[in-house]
């Protein structure tokens, strides 16, 4: 290591481009290396996805554990699955609010941490998005407990009566939000703040020289700096969102009815509680392609930004 | 002065809504705590019981039970052996992918390594619950360590290429010059540089595993359980053990604060995937 950094210093860095031979190794080398990695992945990721394909073309018969060739036909169903759209609908509102929830709090607890002594603590506010799912799911049931949770018992002193929050078929979605909100705000929150951090101290001075209002400052220079970091938070919130289970599983099952059956449940419902494995899949496929569309959408604004 | 008086007073109603804040993110963590430790008959009354004597009776039912056990036995190997394996399987190639100068390949093949962390999980999951069921391995770890692999090595492929990144190139030309060969330059100069990139890369990894709850529910059921499978499968019961739950869940959170606490420098990167540093 030593004789590594003694080097290091001899060889000026014009020479990166130019000497090809003492700079680089032989590109055979690296495509081996590369190689080893293809050969291992391939098999564990792109054989069941080739199977995934097969399955949402096929039919799934139990007895026989083996998948038949049904040319489409679980996307006619598909259409004609009312719960599908319904799930759909839910799915819109739950990922949207919910998306909507954490980047609110979190961009305002970033903006917020960065004047005040605060954020010397910033970590703690991370702790809930450390929390396994099923234990923030025990603590919540717990908290939203209608006849005896604490939730009902605080807000008895602000007057308002006593909810059935989960079990309730319109408070069910947005008890999951809080709780969804509670535990993910802090991830935009920390990506935001090391965006933050970005921003030169010296734009800030040199605006208020100028006369820019607080609000001026915040529209011009924060918000047009800070989006590529709002597009990259709000890219991974919306597809680990899209594909929210635990949350639901184990507060609410789908229900009170159908009230939180969104569209990812309703597969896994599907697949694996009533054994529609080839209607599972067909449906994930169409989850798939609108993943793919969304995420290219929003990656295309992210380089356009950056231009 | 005015100005002065007005950014204090914001100062002081800034830091108020910050620790109102504070207690809502910090409310959850002290309640699963405080309903570890009490008797399950105080666990659910109105008014709340703020002060009573602790127990630890919930833990020592909980460690006595062989259901916990076998969970926390099981979730620590599907933590660990997935996690290592994708490190080792994942250093070369991350390593060639950071230093070639093969463009088509390195961007296309990085491209599509990232994509796979970002498919629905239920879309790997349901070809797999087929072959597994087909090859007899449902509720056995080799099936949750064989599926955590396919999430562990995207992830560590795409943090560790980012760490090998940040080695400069000069490292290569300098190595050569001591006279190292092609494969010590990676093993002998290049691992031992991102070593603390490797580090934050497995816990990310073990993070996932860790906490796993669609692969995990799904694909096991008595014999290969994890703890959040055995949490859900104690809150399926007709009259819910608060006590027993909560010190399962504490018990879960434990692990997940130790790593957040080593890597929390590059929690950001991690997160991410080093798309934000």
């Amino acid at each position: 290591m030593e004789n590594t950094q003694i080097s290091l210093r001899v060889l000026p860095c014009e020479h990166r481009e130019k000497d090809v031979s003492m700079t680089k190794i032989k590109r055979e080398t690296y495509l081996w290396y590369i190689l080893s990695g293809v050969i291992i992945l391939a098999p564990v990721v792109g054989y069941p996805l080739v199977e995934f394909f097969r399955l949402s073309f096929s039919k799934w018969v139990l007895e026989e554990s083996t998948a038949y060739f049904n040319s489409g036909r679980n996307f006619l169903e598909i259409f004609r699955d009312p719960l599908v759209w319904n799930s759909l609908k839910l799915t819109a509102i739950f990922t949207g609010l919910a998306l909507l929830c954490e980047h609110v709090l979190g961009f305002g607890l970033a903006l917020l941490l960065k004047r005040t002594s605060l954020s010397k603590i910033l970590p703690l506010y991370a702790i809930p998005m450390f929390f396994p799912p099923l234990a923030a799911v025990v603590v919540w049931l717990n908290m939203f407990n209608p006849q005896f949770g604490v939730v009902n018992y605080l807000l008895t002193f602000f007057g308002i009566s006593p909810q059935a929050w989960v079990f309730s078929f319109k408070l069910a979605i947005p008890s999951l939000i809080i709780v969804d909100a509670w535990q993910w705000a802090p991830f935009p929150m920390l990506i935001f703040t090391a965006g933050l951090t970005t921003i030169p101290q010296r734009v800030y001075e040199a605006a208020r020289i100028n006369g820019a209002s607080s609000w001026y400052i915040f529209r011009r220079i924060t918000l047009p700096l800070i989006k590529p970091f709002l597009l990259i938070s709000i890219l991974y919130r919306l597809i680990y969102l899209l594909t929210t289970f635990d949350l639901i599983a184990a507060m609410t099952e789908g229900g009170p009815g159908d009230a939180t059956l969104t569209i990812y449940y309703l597969i896994w419902r599907n697949t694996f509680q009533f054994v529609k494995v080839g209607y599972g899949a067909s449906i994930s496929l169409l989850v798939l392609i609108a993943t793919i569309v969304i995420c290219t959408v929003l990656i295309n604004a992210t380089k356009s930004k950056e231009a | 002065m005015q100005r002065n008086s007005y950014k204090k007073i914001s100062t002081i109603l800034f830091t108020v809504l910050g620790v109102i804040l504070l207690l809502f993110a910090l409310f959850p963590v002290y309640w699963l705590v405080q309903l570890s430790l009490k008797i399950p008959r105080e666990a659910l009354v109105m008014p709340p019981k703020w002060f009573f004597i602790p127990i630890v009776d919930n833990y020592v039912a909980l460690v006595r039970s062989g259901n916990f056990t076998r969970a926390l036995l099981n979730s620590l190997i599907v933590m660990a052996v997935p996690s290592f394996l994708s490190l080792v399987a994942s250093l070369p190639m991350a390593y060639g992918l950071s230093k070639t100068s093969a463009r088509v390949v390195r961007d296309n093949l990085s491209f599509w390594v990232l994509s796979l962390r970002m498919l629905p999980p239920i879309v790997v999951l349901i070809p797999f619950y087929v072959m597994f069921t087909r090859a007899g391995l449902m509720d056995t770890v080799w099936a949750l360590i064989i599926i955590y692999l396919t999430v562990d090595m995207p992830i560590a492929v795409w943090l560790l290429k980012g760490f090998f990144d940040d080695v400069p190139y000069e490292t290569i030309a300098a190595a050569k010059i001591d006279g190292y060969s092609e494969w010590e330059i990676f093993y002998k100069i290049h691992v031992p540089i991102i070593k603390s990139g490797i580090v934050v890369t497995g816990m990310m990894c073990a993070i996932f595993n860790w906490a796993e709850f669609l692969f995990a529910m799904t694909l096991t059921d008595h014999k290969a359980l994890t703890i959040p499978v055995a949490i859900f499968q104690y809150m399926s019961f007709g009259r819910i053990n608060w006590g027993l739950l909560a010190s399962a869940g504490v018990l879960g959170i434990v692990p997940m604060l130790i790593f957040m606490i080593v890597i929390r420098k590059h929690l950001v990167r991690g997160m991410t995937l080093g798309v934000a540093k």
